[in-house]
C-alpha cells in the first residue's frame, strides 16, 4: 500500500496521548457541594496501582481511531499494475497554446524561451493527439490550425510547429489576455466536439505583465473541464523603463512643447534616463539630451520642448538609458490646425449691435478647430484660400455676388440665407436653384420652434433631452416659405404654427440652409441664446469635413484615424505600410492619404505594454479562470492522461477512494469508544457503594 | 384474644415535594395556612393578640367559653366576656440566607424551606390582623423591613423572601446585634437558620436580644442528610460558605461527622435552652404545616407556661 501523502502518518504519535491517559491515575474531578464541612475530615483517597493502565479496551479503541485517521488523511492507495491495453480506454489528449506576441514579449530572453516552451508542448505529444498554436497580440492569428496538425504526419508536426514559430517574432500590439482565451476557448471547443473523452488543455505562454487586459475574462462562460496551465516566461533583465505619449501641452507663449511620461517598473535597475528629441525623418538629434530621473515603481511626466520651426515636422523621442529597447520612443505629429472662413453678406457695420455681424465675429473669437476668419463679403478675399467656408447672407445679393456664392456652394461651401425679408426668398430660391418658393409670413409674430429634426445633422447637437428645449427662444418677425411640390429642400424646423422655419437644401457639394427670420436681436432671441455658438460650430466642425480626427494613436487602435478602408498609408520613406488598407502593426510616423488629402499620423507603442511588473496570481482566481492545479513545464511533456500505462498515484487514489472507507471505520470507531466508556463510566457511577449498601 | 384496639389515622401533612414544585410563594403560603387551620382547634394566639374590653349580659347562643365564671359565682349573673381585637402582636421573621443554607438534598434547598416557613407564617398573622416584620441576613443583616400593617406589606415581604439569595458566609450573632438596634420595641423574634455556625459567635448576642425582652424563638431548619451524611459519593466536597474542598468518602467519614454534629446540635440546644428560646428543630422534608403546627403548639404552651409562672 502506497500513501499520496505520507507526512499524514506521522499523526500516529498522537497515540502517545492516550497512552500516557490512560497510565495516568485518574484524580477524581467530581464535586459535591456541602453546607458546612466543619464536621467533616478528610478521608484518605484510594489508590490505584500506578503501572497499571486502565481500561485496556478503551485504551485501543481510542489508539485504533488515531491510526486510522492518520491512515485516511494519508490518503492511501493500492499500487496496481497497468491494465491491460484493451480494458483501458484509448483517451487523447488536445492542447490549445497561445503565444503571447505583444509588445513586451521583446524584452531580452523573452520569445525564445515561450517558442520554446510552446516548440516542446508539441512535440512532447502522442500521434492521436490534437494541437492548435494561436499568436495573441491584441487580435489572435492562427499559427498552427487543428486541419493542419491532422493534416500532418505525426513524425513532422514538431518540425511543423518549430518552423511556423521560426518565423514569428514578438508584434507591437498590446496583451490582451480576454480577447486570446476567449479565441482558444471557442478552439477548445471545437478540439472537444470532434474527440470526446479526450483531456483537454489550454496553455498560455506569456510574460503575464501587469498591463495586460484581462477584464473580459470576467464574463467569459467558460466550458465544463476547461483547464487553463499558465507558463510563464522571465526575461533576461529585470525591469524595464519606458515612455508614453500624453499630448501637445498648452501653449503659453513660450513655442510649443510636447509632454511624455516616464515610467519605470518596481524591479527596474536604478539608471540615469534622458529624454532626446530627433527628427522622426531624419534622426538627428533636436536640442540636448534631458536628464531624467524616475524613482522605480514610479511615473514622471516630462515636458519637452519643441523648436516652433520644426512643430509641424513628425519627431520622435527617445528614452535613452534603459535597456529594453520595445517602449523607448514615442513618435510625434502635430496635424495642422483646420482653417475655415466666415464671410457675411449684408453691409453692417463691425460694431453695430442691431445686426448679426457683430455677434457673429464674437461667437467665433478662440476656436481651435476649425480656426475661423471673419471676412466682410466686400472686402478683399485672401490670398490663399482657407480650407472650407460658411458664408452668411444677411442682406440682397447682387448678381455677381450671387453668382460667386452658387459656384462656391457647388465647390463645398456652406450658406446660410437669413429671410429677414420676403424679398430674401428670392434669393435663397436662386441660391438653391429652384423656382416657386413663395414667401409667407406666419400669423403669430410671438413665434418659436416646433418641430425640429433632431436627427438632422444641423440639430442633431441638441437631440439629447437634456438640451432638446428651445421653447425659450421666439422669434419675433418670423418669416417662412412655401415650397413648390417638387423640390430638394429638407424642413429640418418649423415654427410652432406648422411654416417652415429651417431649410436645407444640397446644392452640388455644398449646402445651403435657410433661416426663417432674421438673426439680430430685435428679431428674436436666437442669436443670444445659449444654443446659438455650439449650433454654429458644429456647423464649423460640419463644413470642415467633420470631427477633427486624432494624429496620433497606438498600435491596433487605429479605428479612429481613418474612415474604415479609404486610406492609404506611406511610411517615412514613402514606401506603402500596411496590408491591404489596414493599418501598419509597428509604431512610427506614416502618411495617411484619404479623400484627396495628406496628412501625418503616429503610431505609439501601447502604453499598457510599459506595466511590465508581474500580474498577481490571485487576480486569475478573481476572474472565475479554471487553472490547471499544476502548471505545465515546457520542457517536459504533459502528464499521461489518466488511465493509460504509468497511470500516476494521484489518479489511482482518486479512482480507489480509500480514505473514504478508513474515515468511515474512524466514525464507526468512535462511537463504539463512545459507547463503550459510556457503559464503563455509568457502570462505574452508579456501581452502589459496599459502605452504604450496607447501612441501607 | 381481644381485637387491638383501632389507630387514629397517621397524620399526613403537606407532600413537601408537591409544596415546593408550586413556585409561587404566596400560593405556597395560603396552601399550608389551610392545612393548618383544619388542624387547628381554636387558634393558639387567641387571647394573645386580642385584648378583653367589657362585659356584656349572655344570651343564649353566646360562646360559654367567653363567660365569666368567677362573675357568675359573685354576682349570680351571666356575662360574657367581651374582646376587642388588637394588633400589639409585633412578629419579626429573622431568616437566614446564607450560602450554607442553598444546600439541598431532595430537590428543594433549606432556604426554600425558609422562606415558605416565614411567608406562611407571615401570612398568618395577617389573617389575625398581626404586624410582621421580615429581616433576611448573611454575613449581616442586608434587608429589614419593620413590622407594621398596611395595604401590600404582606406583598413587599413576599417580595424580599423571592430575592434570590447573595450568598454569603453566616455571621448570625452580627445580624442578631443590628436587629436588637433596630427593633428597639418587644417583639416576638422567629430566628430560622440552620444555626451551623459556631455557637460562641452568636450566643452571645441572642443572650442581649432576650435581655431586652424580646420573645425569640429559634427555628433550626436543616437538611435530613446534614444529620445522617447519608449523601453524595467519594469525591472532594466543597465548604459552601468557606470554599474549602476536602476528599471525603462518605462512606469513612460518617461516623466521625455525626459524632462532630451531634455534639453541635447538643451545644446549639444548651446555648438557646440557658437563655430561654424555644428551639425547635425542622428537617427539610417534614411537611411544613405539621413543622407551623408544632411551632404555634409550643407557642400555646410557653404562654400557658409563663403564665403559671406569672400567677405563681
Amino acid at each position: 500500500m502506497n500513501f499520496l501523502s505520507p507526512w499524514f502518518l506521522a499523526g500516529t504519535f498522537l497515540i502517545a496521548g492516550p497512552i500516557i491517559a490512560h497510565l495516568i491515575r485518574r484524580a477524581t474531578r467530581d464535586r459535591v457541594n456541602f453546607s458546612t464541612t466543619r464536621f467533616l475530615s478528610a478521608s484518605a483517597p484510594r489508590l490505584n496501582r500506578r503501572s497499571r493502565i486502565q481500561h485496556p479496551l478503551l485504551l485501543a479503541l481510542r489508539c485504533l481511531i488515531i491510526a486510522v485517521l492518520a491512515a485516511g488523511f494519508a490518503r492511501p492507495f493500492l499500487p496496481q499494475a497497468a491494465k491491460p491495453a484493451a480494458a483501458a480506454p484509448v483517451l487523447t489528449q488536445s492542447l490549445v497554446v497561445v503565444l503571447d506576441e505583444s509588445a513586451s514579449m521583446q524584452r531580452a530572453g523573452l520569445w525564445d524561451a515561450a517558442r520554446k516552451k510552446a516548440a516542446d508542448l508539441a512535440a512532447g505529444l502522442q500521434d492521436g493527439d490534437q494541437f492548435v498554436l494561436l499568436a495573441a497580440a491584441g487580435g489572435v492569428a492562427e499559427l498552427v490550425t487543428r486541419e493542419q496538425w491532422t493534416r500532418t504526419a505525426p513524425s513532422a508536426r514538431a518540425a511543423l510547429v518549430r518552423d511556423v514559430l521560426a518565423a514569428r517574432q514578438p508584434g507591437w500590439g498590446p496583451t490582451h489576455f480576454d480577447t486570446a482565451l476567449e479565441t482558444a476557448v471557442a478552439q477548445w471547443d471545437q478540439l472537444g466536439e470532434s474527440a470526446a473523452g479526450t483531456r483537454r488543455k489550454i496553455v498560455l505562454i506569456s510574460d503575464f505583465i501587469a498591463g495586460a487586459r484581462v477584464a473580459g475574462l470576467a464574463g467569459l462562460n467558460w466550458p465544463k473541464g476547461t483547464e487553463v496551465a499558465l507558463e510563464s516566461v522571465a526575461p533576461a533583465h529585470p525591469g524595464n523603463a519606458g515612455v508614453q505619449w500624453l499630448g501637445w501641452a498648452p501653449d503659453t507663449g513660450t513655442g510649443p512643447s510636447l509632454r511624455v511620461r516616464v515610467v519605470q517598473s518596481a524591479d527596474s535597475p536604478a539608471t540615469s534616463l534622458r529624454l532626446q528629441l530627433r527628427d522622426a525623418k531624419t534622426n538627428s538629434p533636436i536640442g540636448i539630451p534631458q536628464p531624467l530621473a524616475v524613482t522605480p515603481g514610479e511615473s514622471r511626466v516630462a515636458v519637452v520642448p519643441v523648436p516652433a520651426a520644426l512643430a509641424l515636422t513628425p519627431l520622435r523621442v527617445d528614452l535613452e538609458g534603459d535597456a529594453e529597447a520595445f517602449d523607448n520612443t514615442v513618435w510625434v505629429v502635430r496635424a495642422p490646425p483646420r482653417e475655415a472662413a466666415l464671410v457675411y453678406y449684408g453691409g453692417h457695420a463691425a460694431n453695430d449691435v442691431h445686426h448679426p455681424r457683430f455677434y457673429l465675429q464674437r461667437a467665433i473669437a478662440g476656436w481651435k478647430d476649425p480656426v475661423v476668419h471673419f471676412r466682410a463679403s466686400n472686402a478683399p478675399a485672401p490670398a490663399t484660400a482657407a480650407g472650407s467656408e460658411v458664408a452668411i447672407v444677411a442682406g440682397p445679393l447682387g448678381a455677381t455676388d450671387l453668382a460667386a456664392l452658387r459656384t462656391r456652394l457647388a465647390a463645398g461651401a456652406f450658406t446660410i440665407v437669413l429671410l429677414n425679408d420676403p424679398a430674401m426668398v428670392g434669393t435663397a430660391a436662386a441660391l438653391a436653384g429652384e423656382s416657386g418658393w413663395t414667401p409667407t409670413t406666419p400669423a403669430r409674430k410671438d413665434a418659436l420652434l416646433g418641430q425640429i429634426d433632431f436627427q438632422h445633422p444641423l440639430f442633431s447637437l441638441f437631440a439629447d433631452p437634456r438640451f432638446s428645449d428651445f421653447t425659450h427662444v421666439r422669434f419675433w418677425h418670423p418669416q417662412s416659405v412655401a415650397l413648390p411640390a417638387t423640390t430638394a429642400v429638407q424642413v429640418v424646423a418649423r415654427f410652432d404654427e406648422g411654416s417652415p422655419a429651417v431649410l436645407e437644401a444640397p446644392v452640388g457639394r455644398g449646402r445651403l440652409i435657410v433661416w426663417g427670420g432674421d438673426w439680430e436681436p430685435d428679431s428674436g432671441q436666437w442669436i443670444l441664446s445659449t444654443k446659438f455658438v455650439p449650433w454654429l460650430q458644429a456647423l464649423f466642425e460640419r463644413a470642415a469635413g467633420g470631427e477633427a480626427r486624432p494624429a496620433i494613436a497606438e498600435v491596433g487602435d487605429t479605428a479612429r484615424l481613418t474612415a474604415a478602408g479609404t486610406a492609404s498609408w506611406r511610411d517615412l520613406a514613402g514606401a506603402a505600410a500596411g496590408a491591404n488598407g489596414a493599418a501598419p502593426a509597428q509604431p512610427g510616423v506614416y502618411q495617411i492619404e484619404e479623400g484627396g488629402a495628406t496628412r501625418w499620423v503616429a503610431l505609439e507603442t501601447p502604453a499598457s505594454e510599459s506595466r511590465v511588473d508581474p500580474l498577481p496570481l490571485e487576480t486569475w482566481d478573481q476572474l472565475g479562470v479554471p487553472l490547471h492545479a499544476t502548471a505545465v513545464t515546457g520542457a517536459a511533456p504533459l502528464p499521461p492522461p489518466a488511465g493509460a500505462a504509468g497511470e500516476g498515484a494521484a489518479e489511482i487514489e482518486g479512482r480507489q477512494k480509500l480514505w473514504r472507507w478508513l474515515l468511515i471505520g474512524a466514525a464507526a470507531l468512535l462511537a463504539a469508544e463512545s459507547l463503550f466508556a459510556y457503559v464503563l463510566g455509568h457502570r462505574l457511577g452508579l456501581a452502589p457503594e459496599p459502605d452504604s449498601a450496607a447501612a441501607t | 384474644m381481644a381485637a387491638p384496639a383501632p389507630q387514629p389515622p397517621p397524620q399526613r401533612g403537606i407532600d413537601p415535594q408537591a409544596l415546593f414544585a408550586i413556585r409561587d410563594l404566596e400560593l405556597r403560603a395560603r396552601i399550608v395556612v389551610e392545612g393548618l387551620w383544619s388542624g387547628l382547634h381554636r387558634s393558639p394566639f387567641a387571647g394573645f393578640s386580642v385584648e378583653f374590653t367589657e362585659y356584656r349580659q349572655y344570651s343564649p347562643g353566646d360562646d360559654l367559653r367567653y363567660l365569666d365564671w368567677r362573675l357568675l359565682a359573685r354576682t349570680d349573673r351571666h356575662y360574657i366576656k367581651k374582646f376587642e381585637e388588637e394588633t400589639n402582636l409585633r412578629c419579626l421573621l429573622l431568616v437566614d440566607t446564607s450560602r450554607s443554607m442553598l444546600f439541598g438534598s431532595h430537590g428543594w434547598t433549606k432556604a426554600d424551606y425558609a422562606r415558605t416557613f416565614a411567608a406562611t407564617f407571615a401570612y398568618f398573622l395577617g389573617l389575625q390582623h398581626d404586624v410582621v416584620g421580615l429581616g433576611l441576613f448573611d454575613d449581616s443583616l442586608h434587608d429589614f423591613v419593620p413590622p407594621r400593617w398596611k395595604p401590600g406589606h404582606f406583598r413587599r415581604l413576599l417580595g424580599l423572601l423571592d430575592r434570590p439569595p447573595a450568598g454569603r458566609d453566616t455571621q448570625l450573632g452580627r445580624a442578631l446585634d443590628q436587629v436588637a438596634l433596630l427593633n428597639r420595641r418587644r417583639s416576638l423574634i422567629l430566628v430560622l437558620s440552620d444555626f451551623l455556625s459556631p455557637v460562641a459567635e452568636w450566643e452571645a448576642a441572642l443572650g442581649r436580644l432576650v435581655a431586652a425582652r424580646h420573645d425569640v424563638r429559634a427555628v433550626q431548619i436543616l437538611d435530613p442528610a446534614e444529620q445522617t451524611l447519608e449523601f453524595g459519593s467519594a469525591a472532594v466536597w466543597e465548604d459552601m460558605e468557606s470554599g474549602r474542598q476536602l476528599y471525603i468518602d462518605p462512606t469513612q467519614a460518617r461516623a466521625a461527622y455525626r459524632a462532630k454534629f451531634d455534639a453541635h446540635a447538643a451545644e446549639v440546644r444548651t446555648a438557646l435552652e440557658k437563655r430561654g428560646v424555644t428551639h425547635q428543630v425542622i428537617t427539610t422534608d417534614q411537611p411544613l404545616d405539621f413543622a407551623l403546627l408544632e411551632l404555634l403548639q409550643r407557642h400555646g404552651a410557653r404562654r400557658s407556661a409563663a403564665g403559671r409562672r406569672i400567677q405563681r
